[in-house]
Formats: C-alpha cells, sequence, structure tokens
C-alpha cells in the first residue's frame, strides 16, 4: 500500500501549474470571452509541445503513456486555472478511445488535434469548430464523424469558456465515417472515465474558489480589521476545506482503480465524483459569501471558477445518477462493500 | 501509487481474524464506565496482550508487533468487523502511549508501557478544568516542585474513564509566573495518591463516563515528569493530535456504523421517504471518503511526512458523520427508538450511540476550536 505520489507525478504537476499559472489568467480567460474565441489555438499547441494533451496517450501513437493518476493530477490543475481548451476532455475521454480501440485509432489520424466525445450524459457538442472529427457515444455503438459534416446549432452555456453544439437530428449521418457495434464495455469505460475527469475538475475548481476566498478576506478590512478574523468566516470557509481534503483521496483511487480495470471502477468513479460536488458546492457557496456584493459581479474573477463548477456538476454524471447508482450498488452487494473491502 | 494490501498483510488480516473469531465474548460485557463492566473490560485488555494484540503498532519490547500504520488500520477493521469490545484504556494505549514512545525516558518506557499494554494501568485525561475548557492555556491547577516531589493543587474535570482509573496523565503549572501555555508541564499522577478525590459525573446515558478529580496538596515523584519541565503544552499538543487523529478515530468504526445503518435502511425500505435514504447513502459516502483519506495519510506518515494541525480536518468530519448516521438511525426506527431495551433492529446500540455521538463535536477539543485552526494554520488566516 503506497497511496502518494510518485515524485515525478509531482514534479510533472507542478511544471503544468507553473505554465498555467502564467498562461491562464483570469485576464486572458476574460480576452478568449470578449472575442468569442474561448479556445485559443496557440495555447492548445503549448499544450501538445508541454506533453500534456498526449501525456496518457500510448507510446505507439507518439504519446508517453503515462497513467491515469497521473493525468487526474493535470487536470485538477486545468479545473484550478479555469483552462477553457478542452485538454482535459482529450485526455480522459477520446486519449482512452484511441487507447482502448484500434479500429478508432486508425480512424484519428491527427492525434494532436482535439476530437469531442458526446453520450446522453453531455450531449452538447464542445468546441466543434475546433475539432477534427466527433466521437458519439450510444448505449453499445460508437460512431465517428467528420465535424466539418455535422449541422449543429450554437447554444449559449452559463460559462462562456463552453462553446457548445447542439446536433441536428435529422442530419445524424452526415458526415458519419464509421459505426463500430459491440462497444457496451468500452463506452462504459468512457463513462466512468468521465466522472473521475469532471471529478477532477471539480475539486480543482473547488481549491481555486477557496483560496480567492481567504485572498479576499485577508484583504477586505471592515470594523477595523480584515474579515478574515472574525470567527463566522473563518469557520464558513475551513468547512470548505474539510469538504475538499474529503474529495481528494476518493478521487485519487478512482483514477487509479480505472487505471488498473477494478472492477468496481465505476462505482469508485461515482463516489469521487460525488465528493466532488458536494466540496464544490460548499466552496462557491460560502467563498461568495465571504466575498459579500463583490463576489456577485462580473468584475470580480471568483465567478469564472464558480460557473465553471456549475456545467462540471451536470456533465459526465449528475447527482441524481450517481447517487441512484450506488444505492442500487449497495442494495445488490452490501455485504461486499463494508470496511474489509475497501481494498481489494 | 500502489493501492492494495500486500500478501503479508492479508495474512495478517487472516490471522487476526482468526483469534478474535476464537476470543471475542459472545455475550457482550457491560459497560466500562460501570465499576464492573470497567473490569470486564480490564480483562479484556489482558486477554488482547496475551495474543500480543493490546497495540500491534508498538515495537515488540514493549509488547508489541512493531506493526505500521496501514496493519493497525486492517487491526481496526477485523476489531470493529468482530464486534470486540470498547477499549476501556484508550487513553492509554492510543494517546499516552505513543507519547510516551516520543518523550518517555527509557524508564519511564519500561515502567508505564508493559503495564499499560496488560491493563494493570488504566489511564484517565487530565487536562479541561473548570475555568480551562476551549481555552485549555488558562489551566490554572499547579505542580510546584519541592525537592524530589511537585505538589499538586487544583481541580480537573471531564476526565474520562477516571471514575474507576488507576492514573491519570495532564498538564500543571508548574512555573508560579508563567501565564498562558508556558511553564506548564506533562505529568502522570497515580489516582490513588493521599489528596486525590475522585468525583464520578454521570453523562448522558446515566453512566460516570467521566469525573472531576480534586487535587489536595498530592505529592507525585518527579520522575513522573514527561519532557522536560514547562514543556507541557508541545507535548500535549501531540497527544491532542493522536486524539484528534486516526489512532483513535480508525475509519473502520464509522464504515461498520455506515453498514449497519445500510442494513437498517433496507430492511424497512419501503416505508421510508426520500430525505432518509439521501442522508443513509451520504454516510456511506463519507465513511468511505473517510476510510481513504486515512489510508492517504498513513501512507504519508510512512513515507517520512509530518501531520500537523491537518488531523483538525478529521476530526470535525468524523465527529459530524457520526452524529448523522445515528440521528438518521433513529429516524428510521422511529418510534421504537427510544427504548433502551433490545427489542429489535438492535435499537439499543443505536440510541446509545446516538447519546454519544452528541459528545464528538466537543471532546479533543470543540469542532469550533478545529475550524479556528483550520482557518488560521491551514487557510492562514488572522488569529
Amino acid at each position: 500500500m503506497n497511496f502518494t505520489f510518485s515524485e515525478d507525478q509531482e514534479i510533472f504537476r507542478d511544471a503544468f501549474k507553473k505554465y498555467l499559472e502564467s498562461n491562464v489568467t483570469p485576464e486572458k480567460i476574460r480576452s478568449g470571452w470578449e472575442d468569442n474565441k474561448p479556445f485559443n489555438q496557440a495555447r492548445w499547441q503549448e499544450l501538445e509541445e508541454l506533453g500534456i494533451l498526449q501525456s496518457n496517450l500510448d507510446e505507439k501513437y507518439g504519446g508517453l503513456g503515462l497513467d491515469l493518476v497521473t493525468s487526474c493530477l493535470l487536470v485538477e490543475e486545468m479545473g484550478y486555472y479555469a483552462l477553457p481548451e478542452p485538454a482535459a476532455e482529450q485526455i480522459f475521454l477520446s486519449n482512452l478511445l484511441i487507447n482502448k480501440s484500434t479500429d478508432i485509432a486508425e480512424l484519428i489520424e491527427e492525434k494532436n488535434q482535439f476530437i469531442g466525445v458526446t453520450h446522453s450524459l453531455s450531449p452538447n457538442i464542445l468546441f466543434l469548430d475546433n475539432s477534427s472529427k466527433l466521437i458519439n457515444l450510444e448505449e453499445d455503438s460508437i460512431s465517428i464523424v467528420s465535424s466539418k459534416d455535422i449541422n449543429g446549432k450554437k447554444i449559449k452555456s452559463s460559462d462562456p469558456s463552453r462553446d457548445l453544439t447542439n446536433f441536428i437530428s435529422e442530419n445524424s449521418d452526415s458526415g458519419l465515417l464509421q459505426t463500430l457495434n459491440d462497444q457496451k464495455s468500452l463506452v462504459n469505460n468512457v463513462v466512468t472515465s468521465g466522472m473521475v475527469m469532471s471529478a477532477a475538475i471539480l475539486v480543482g475548481l473547488s481549491r481555486k474558489i477557496l483560496d480567492l476566498a481567504t485572498a479576499y478576506t485577508l484583504d477586505r478590512k471592515q470594523f477595523g480589521k480584515p474579515i478574515g478574523s472574525f470567527q463566522a468566516v473563518k469557520h464558513m470557509l475551513a468547512q470548505a476545506a474539510i469538504e475538499i481534503e474529503f474529495s481528494k483521496a476518493t478521487l485519487y483511487r478512482a483514477a487509479y482503480s480505472l487505471d488498473n480495470d477494478n472492477p468496481l471502477q465505476k462505482l469508485h468513479a461515482a463516489q469521487a465524483k460525488l465528493q466532488a460536488i458536494d466540496a464544490c458546492e460548499i466552496a462557491s457557496r460560502n467563498s461568495m459569501q465571504a466575498h459579500g456584493a463583490m463576489g456577485y459581479t462580473w468584475e470580480m474573477d471568483l465567478h469564472i471558477f464558480i460557473r465553471r463548477g456549475w456545467s462540471y456538476k451536470q456533465v459526465w454524471g449528475n447527482k441524481s445518477l450517481l447517487e441512484n447508482y450506488i444505492m442500487n450498488q449497495l442494495e445488490k452487494d452490501l455485504p461486499k462493500l463494508g470496511s474489509t473491502y475497501t481494498f481489494l | 501509487m500502489k493501492i492494495g494490501f500486500s500478501g503479508s498483510q492479508k495474512k495478517f488480516r487472516e490471522e487476526i481474524r482468526e483469534w478474535l473469531e476464537k476470543n471475542v465474548p459472545k455475550i457482550p460485557l457491560n459497560s466500562f464506565d460501570t465499576k464492573e463492566g470497567f473490569e470486564e473490560h480490564r480483562e479484556w485488555e489482558k486477554k488482547l496482550n496475551s495474543g500480543n494484540w493490546s497495540m500491534v503498532t508498538w515495537p515488540e519490547q514493549y509488547g508489541g508487533r512493531g506493526l505500521n500504520l496501514i496493519e493497525w488500520l486492517i487491526f481496526e477493521e477485523e476489531y470493529y468487523r468482530a464486534k470486540a469490545p470498547a477499549r476501556v484504556n484508550q487513553n492509554g494505549v492510543f494517546l499516552l502511549g505513543p507519547t510516551l514512545m516520543e518523550y518517555g525516558s527509557d524508564k519511564q518506557k519500561e515502567k508505564f508501557l508493559s503495564a499499560m499494554a496488560t491493563g494493570e494501568h488504566i489511564w484517565s485525561q487530565g487536562w479541561s478544568e473548570p475555568g480551562a475548557g476551549s481555552d485549555m492555556a488558562a489551566i490554572r491547577t499547579t505542580a510546584f516542585k519541592k525537592g524530589d516531589k511537585y505538589i499538586i493543587n487544583g481541580q480537573k474535570t471531564w476526565s474520562s474513564r477516571a471514575a474507576f482509573a488507576d492514573w491519570t496523565f495532564g498538564l500543571f503549572r508548574s512555573d508560579p509566573e508563567s501565564e498562558r501555555h508556558r511553564g506548564l508541564s506533562f505529568i502522570l499522577v497515580p489516582l490513588d495518591a493521599e489528596g486525590v478525590t475522585v468525583r464520578p459525573i454521570p453523562q448522558l446515558d446515566g453512566e460516570p463516563g467521566f469525573a472531576e478529580i480534586y487535587f489536595d496538596d498530592v505529592e507525585v515523584d518527579v520522575s513522573n515528569l514527561l519532557g522536560g519541565e514547562g514543556e507541557g503544552w508541545s507535548i500535549a499538543m501531540a497527544t491532542a493530535g493522536f486524539e484528534r487523529g486516526l489512532m483513535l478515530r480508525s475509519p473502520a468504526r464509522f464504515q461498520e456504523t455506515a453498514s449497519k445503518l445500510l442494513s437498517l435502511y433496507f430492511k424497512n425500505k419501503n416505508n421510508l421517504s426520500g430525505s432518509i435514504e439521501s442522508k443513509v447513502l451520504q454516510s456511506w459516502l463519507r465513511a468511505e471518503a473517510y476510510a481513504l483519506n486515512i489510508y492517504q495519510t498513513a501512507s504519508k506518515l510512512m513515507a517520512g511526512k509530518k501531520i500537523g494541525p491537518e488531523s483538525s480536518l478529521g476530526k470535525v468530519f468524523w465527529s459530524e458523520l457520526d452524529h448523522q448516521m445515528h440521528q438518521t438511525a433513529l429516524d428510521i426506527l422511529g418510534v421504537s427508538s427510544e427504548l433502551e431495551e433490545v427489542v429489535a433492529d438492535d435499537v439499543a446500540s443505536w440510541i446509545k450511540g446516538y447519546m454519544f455521538s452528541y459528545s464528538g463535536p466537543i471532546y479533543a477539543g470543540t469542532n469550533e476550536i478545529q475550524k479556528n485552526i483550520i482557518a488560521e494554520r491551514l487557510l492562514g488566516m488572522p488569529r
């Protein structure tokens, strides 16, 4: 049992963090919003040069072949800095599909370009204009579609960093390159991966949201002292810190289970996502409260992170779906899910 | 990262499981907060020790097995699975024991550790005073040095297990000129010493789980000082860290309660509302989250990292969880939940546990104090 990260994992994560710190600032995110171009092509190329985009892609496809625990650490930082480009999706969804299916790998020639992935749990197409292909997951089949031939209609997200397109169903066959059948287990695998991905983003967002609030409460003075010295404010933020702390190990275990094909990987992923949803809700509520009216403005950067959480809580498994899934598992298998079965 | 148990750890699990299946009393012992039950539990500690199970993480020379923290967590999982008796000497084996190993002299270790492991010395805690609760640095009970003795005067309160225990450990003001957390010393006091009066205090369940201790010119040998004179505060903080963290409240305890709650829920499911379901589910999720966090913490400690104020995060988390689980169980049991006699569904243990769960957010430092520690020492907010 060694439930810690390796030095290599931490070095890679820290180097990436350094890049994000100077290259994904709230100013840069806002300028993408103003130009209506949240996807910055130059930044996408930098992410490729840094090895981030292909970090978990198999070496035979030119990737680094790293494990999903490492990916999880990287994606958590993407959440922390609210990276608008869909690098998390590339790693946890499309790279996974390429790694696990030679049929798909053959159809995707340009593996450094963004490949969108849709499913009923995340049906709107993310960054269609910036993608070369789209992979649509049905219950047991997978279709690969050429992006430029897709007939869709842009729809506005409450997060301007998310450029979304709605499928127009009567033309659903246009641009279809291939449909693969009997793919149920792969689809399940990708959905599980999507849960872990969105959980990692939420944990990163929650950490950032709390950091913004603690910094603000040190700075803002009322009654002649920083508001962070008042216990009512301290306790709100401490509660957020507690929720965040107890979402982390669950998340890393889920990434580990996914990576090692643990038979309980979907349960672990659902647990991770639910803990992350709770953490993000409490961090968002309490941090905005600590900001007072300033937190409720467009000018303050806080909302860049909070609104990103609104989306990621819902896509790739929301509360209701995850709770139902876990409750069914528990009803079926309770005797095998007690304390002596935490690990295999 | 490598998550999973080694072959030898799995074997260890089988070994403890087998021993517990053979040795755990078939009929539950009386509560250790009664005279009779206290002695029954002392016997159980002796029995545990006869199999070298009383404290598996202690070094072999003190009656332990020299096992690591992961193995400690496995031991706890099996212990709760077997429904083995509560640890009457938890103040000793989980709190004072590790403190002694870190700060004690060889002579002290020799004198106290094995007597602790066998249950010969059962320990109580002596921190709080009538004027020093959350504000522990306001301690006024004095222990002034006179020759080779400390002369102790004053009063301690909320001393867990003191009604029947043999010894107490605590903080005393040894420097008459000192204030606040300076000038305090960590001293071990036999409760049968002349001048000690113990007045048991019945708790919410009516039993004397804690007591007041009065000290009237009590003479204690200077060899009972742990660490240096005046260094008591920092030693006590280390002990408190053990109490808030994984030694005293290992996750198996809460995972067992969560599993029991789920069984109770599934049995009664058809009559229950959605809000009960979501609380039951949340209980299981949070018990799991606590367990995973503690395994990660144990791994970090084994890799040489230190855990400080982080233990406050866990203390708030498990104590709130424990209360929520018991509250939910009572809501499921409905009108039978008030019954202290067993009729069905293990009713009595839920109401007892429910009462005790009110104390979790208070003992080992109230959750409000923990949140101050989190805000000030982890988040860097001003005092």
